[in-house]
């Protein structure tokens, strides 16, 4: 085991090496979030959003089942990371908000224009999908170029 | 130049040994691994893998957590705040030895 102390700073060919070792390791460690979890996600909020149009019935109803869905997601989604080894980094406060920002507009925009458009809560629904879904492409892409 | 095993300039000593080094950057990217996947990985035994976590866990730079998995109990080693920042640290210490500039992630 090496000792916890270093005489000297390492020069440039060790510090090379180190880097080296440093870039190897953390490719190993790299996890892609599965390819499904962002896809999923946007099924689940676009058919809440699709629940918007004031007209369907049972509306709380509808929103507790997207809520369920929504976390029984998440548990797969973790069910997966512990299978794999590896829990893949949870995206950032930004990232987060960035990821999440266009539901509210969406949801908004059901509540006051559901009525005159009958065809927005689809059309939102369906943007919801496409956004989460290259969300998720981006981000996993990202997440394999880094390694 | 001296250094410690206490950061200093970015350098840190306790993170620099070859094996807590590929720990921490194995780390890095992930929000936990699991024991087993960081010795598969890493390809070292579970007694070294356990002695540099130690050290490594001492001067608070990873948590060790227990969970079950598949009935059988499992540890998962994940960077701290302080680590993350640290590995960093130390990665942009030894760009600048090499003459690079980077972010050290």
């Amino acid at each position: 085991m090496e000792t916890q102390e270093s005489p000297e700073l390492p020069g440039k060919t060790d510090a090379a090496a180190a880097l080296r070792a440093a870039e190897e390791a953390r490719r190993a460690g790299q996890a892609p979030i599965p390819f499904w979890f962002f896809p999923a996600l946007g099924v689940a909020m676009g058919a809440m959003t699709f629940d918007m149009a004031p007209r369907i019935p049972f509306d709380y109803v509808f929103v507790a089942a997207g809520l369920l869905v929504l976390l029984l997601i998440h548990r797969l989604y973790y069910r997966a990371a512990k299978r794999s080894g590896i829990t893949p980094r949870t995206l950032s406060t930004a990232r987060g908000a960035l990821f999440a920002a266009p539901w509210p507009v969406f949801w908004v925009a059901g509540w006051i224009f559901g009525d005159t458009l009958p065809w927005l809560p689809a059309a939102t629904a369906l943007a919801g999908l496409v956004w989460a879904t290259g969300y998720g492409a981006v981000h996993n892409r990202r997440v394999r170029q880094a390694a | 130049m001296k250094v410690t095993g206490q950061p200093e300039g970015g350098f840190d000593a306790t993170i620099h040994a070859p094996n807590r080094l590929r720990i921490c950057a194995l780390l890095e990217p992930a929000e936990e691994i699991e024991f087993g996947t960081v010795q598969e990985r890493l390809g070292v035994s579970a007694s070294v893998l356990s002695k540099h976590v130690a050290v490594l866990m001492e001067a608070g730079y990873v948590t060790r957590t227990k969970g079950v998995r598949d009935t059988r109990q499992r540890v998962w080693l994940s960077l701290t705040g302080e680590g993350r920042a640290a590995y960093r640290a130390h990665v942009a210490a030894l760009r600048a030895i090499v003459g690079e500039t980077g972010d050290g992630s």
